[in-house]
């Protein structure tokens, strides 16, 4: 409440209005005097407005405060009867409530308007000889708090009853319902009639009726404060419906329960587009894992079938060989021979597709692998390695990588049984293997002093059956880096090389650091 | 070196004849009998049609079986000869030109002695029937009332 500061007019006394006897007050000695003058200081600073009326309602004293309740200058009021001086504090409430306490000499409190448009009193009215003392203090602030409450009531009237789309009502502690919005009759297909004082079990589908849901849904809402839900409900017409919804449970200011809310909404298409994208990626799941199996039983049929011929193809040659080669004339010997080298190399290729589908499929869990072990097994117990060992030296130390070991060993042999094997004749081939570690990235180098790769083909010799022209004259399927780059892709990693053609390559790695 | 009967469960002719070779190769005195699937080595082991003869198709002292074969796979017929032969406890060595991990587990899963690749050439292959012919048929003990009864009588 606003306080005007800095008037400083001479107070004019109130009259009348005090407990002794007038005899007294004439005698008053001068602390008596002191006394008044503190009371009237007192009346003049409080926040209430102050007045003293006569028994004819005549204003005898009004403090400053009361200039501001009735907006009219004390002057102009005193002596005058209120309610014919100030506007609109007669013929209401006030003018009614003053009388009756004047007339049957009881004090009285009440509440209500006064000179001022939509603001709101407290009033005191207190009987004394000489008439009466008036209180009043405003309760604007209260009032307005009351008012907003009024319109969030009114808000939350207009917005249960306009939303269509979700269904709200509310239920007691007990779980009957006592409220029923328009959108909960539109949803359920029941009228807040049939529903207010119903328990809400009939909303839910028999089985959730009979696993005792709807208490459990209450029950969850209290212990959590919040109950979400989705799930199949029934209309009034027994059709179901799919439903997404939360229970809050409501308390009053003491803590005590007072009931349940709850907001639903329809999601029927939503699921129902929900479950039909399932399906089909269910589906699409099921017909994929075919054809992969497909695709396996083929790889396993090509293993079986195919080099199964091969090998007695190439061992009857063999035999042959063996037991007739005297008898044979050189040219056909050859022959011979090179129907062994054809299944040999047959078989190879077959071997190196099989890898090729099979590496980075199945369980491809990295862990820790320590590579200097990995490297120097690789290359003691690799046959094709054995004519270059003491070629290959490694820089140590090398960073250990995550990786999938058997898939890794793959890669590493792979890269170094091309490091030893595509040298220019009469060359020693000279082969390092070295790592570098950046950030959380390890590189792992094979370099070799070979025939080297003409920058065209660097990135084609990752593909399947590819070689360059110069490789054609060395043995091999061109397939061992496809391995390489589909085994260290599905590691998470990334192959490459580099080269200076007729110098060497170097071919790198990258694998996360372990 | 007693003589025993190793029974070759596989459906490809072409390495009957290639084991029977191997088999000269490394002198192996045995007897080594064939079948071309499941059905006929269960027959061969219960002595049922053309193999009532035990003299000429007697008990096997050793097994040696392919997976993949038409009808009954091997898988099955070592589950049955495990379970419900009257030779449970032959030693049945896997010989199959797959080297599948799930191959591999499966076959020592239901009590194979030994899963073995087949050879892709036939000095391998000669190799191999070496080892077998020293470790299985000269210093391998077979359980009594087994298999030896048979070819002893």
């Amino acid at each position: 409440m606003k306080r005007r500061a800095g008037e400083s007019k001479a107070p004019v006394h109130p009259r009348g209005h005090r407990p002794v006897d007038n005899g007294a007050r004439q005698s008053a000695s001068e602390p008596r005097e002191m006394e008044e003058q503190h009371a009237v200081t007192m009346l003049e600073t409080i926040p209430d407005a102050v007045m003293n009326l006569d028994e004819s309602f005549r204003v005898l004293y009004a403090n400053k405060e009361a200039e501001r309740a009735l907006e009219k200058k004390r002057a102009a009021i005193m002596g005058g009867v209120l309610w014919e001086t100030v506007p609109r504090t007669g013929g209401g409430k006030f003018e009614k409530e003053v009388r009756r306490s004047v007339g049957q000499g009881k004090s009285a409190e009440f509440e209500g308007p006064f000179v001022r448009e939509g603001e709101h009193y407290q009033f005191l009215i207190s009987p004394c000889e000489s008439g009466a003392m008036v209180f009043i203090r405003e309760e604007t602030e209260k009032r307005r708090l009351r008012h907003a409450l009024q319109e969030s009531e009114a808000w939350k009237r207009l917005i249960v009853d306009s939303v269509k789309e979700f269904a709200i009502f509310s239920m007691d502690p007990t779980g009957r319902i006592t409220l029923w919005n328009p959108g909960a009759e539109q949803m359920f297909g029941y009228t807040a009639k049939e529903m207010l004082g119903q328990r809400s079990d009939i909303i839910f589908v028999p089985e959730d009726r009979e696993a005792r849901m709807p208490a459990k849904e209450l029950a969850e809402a209290r212990e959590r404060k919040h109950a979400k839900d989705e799930r199949w409900h029934v209309r009034k017409d027994g059709t179901r419906f799919f439903v997404s919804g939360a229970v809050v449970p409501l308390y009053d200011g003491g803590g005590k329960l007072v009931g349940y809310t709850k907001v639903a909404r329809d999601i029927t298409k939503q699921k129902t587009a929900k479950d039909q994208l399932e399906e089909e990626v269910g589906k699409r799941t099921a017909e994929l894992q075919k054809t992969v199996s497909e695709l396996e039983a083929f790889s396993y049929s090509i293993s079986h079938d195919l080099r199964a011929p091969l090998r007695s193809m190439r061992s009857f040659a063999q035999i042959l060989v063996r037991t007739t080669r005297d008898k044979l004339d050189p040219k056909a010997a050859d022959y011979l021979d090179r129907i062994m080298a054809g299944a040999e190399r047959l078989d190879r290729l077959i071997q190196d597709v099989l890898t090729y589908s099979r590496v980075g499929r199945g369980n491809m869990e990295l862990e820790p692998v320590e590579l200097e072990n990995l490297v120097r097994t690789i290359i003691r117990e690799h046959p094709s390695l054995e004519a270059a060992q003491g070629r290959i030296i490694l820089k140590e130390p090398l960073h250990n990588v995550r990786a999938h070991k058997a898939s890794l060993s793959q890669c590493i042999s792979n890269l170094l049984t091309n490091a030893v094997k595509f040298i220019p004749p009469g060359r020693t081939p000279r082969v390092q293997v070295r790592t570098e570690a950046n950030n959380s990235i390890v590189r792992l180098w094979v370099e070799d002093n070979g025939i080297g790769i003409p920058e065209i083909h660097r990135e084609r010799i990752f593909g399947m059956f590819q070689r360059t022209p110069e490789a054609e004259k060395y043995e091999g399927t061109g397939i061992g880096l496809a391995i390489v780059r589909r085994a260290v892709e599905a590691m998470g990693g990334h192959a490459g090389v580099e080269s200076e053609p007729g110098q060497g390559s170097r071919f790198w790695v990258e694998l996360p650091a372990a | 070196m007693k003589t025993l009967c190793v029974l070759q469960v596989e459906d490809t002719e072409e390495d009957v004849v290639l084991l029977r070779y191997a088999f000269q190769q490394a002198g192996i005195q045995s007897v080594l009998r064939a079948v071309p699937h499941g059905e006929a080595a269960m027959d061969y082991i219960l002595g049922k049609g053309d193999f009532y003869d035990r003299e000429a198709f007697p008990l096997p002292a050793l097994i040696l079986l392919d997976l993949k074969l038409p009808g009954m796979s091997g898988l099955e017929l070592l589950g049955w000869v495990r379970s419900s032969s009257p030779i449970r406890m032959v030693p049945v060595i896997v010989l199959s030109s797959s080297s599948h991990r799930t191959d591999v587990e499966s076959a020592y899963e239901r009590c194979a002695n030994a899963f073995v690749t087949k050879p892709s050439g036939i000095d391998e292959l000669t190799e191999l029937v070496e080892g077998l012919k020293i470790f299985w048929l000269k210093h391998t003990q077979f359980p009594a009332g087994s298999v030896n009864t048979a070819i002893r009588r």
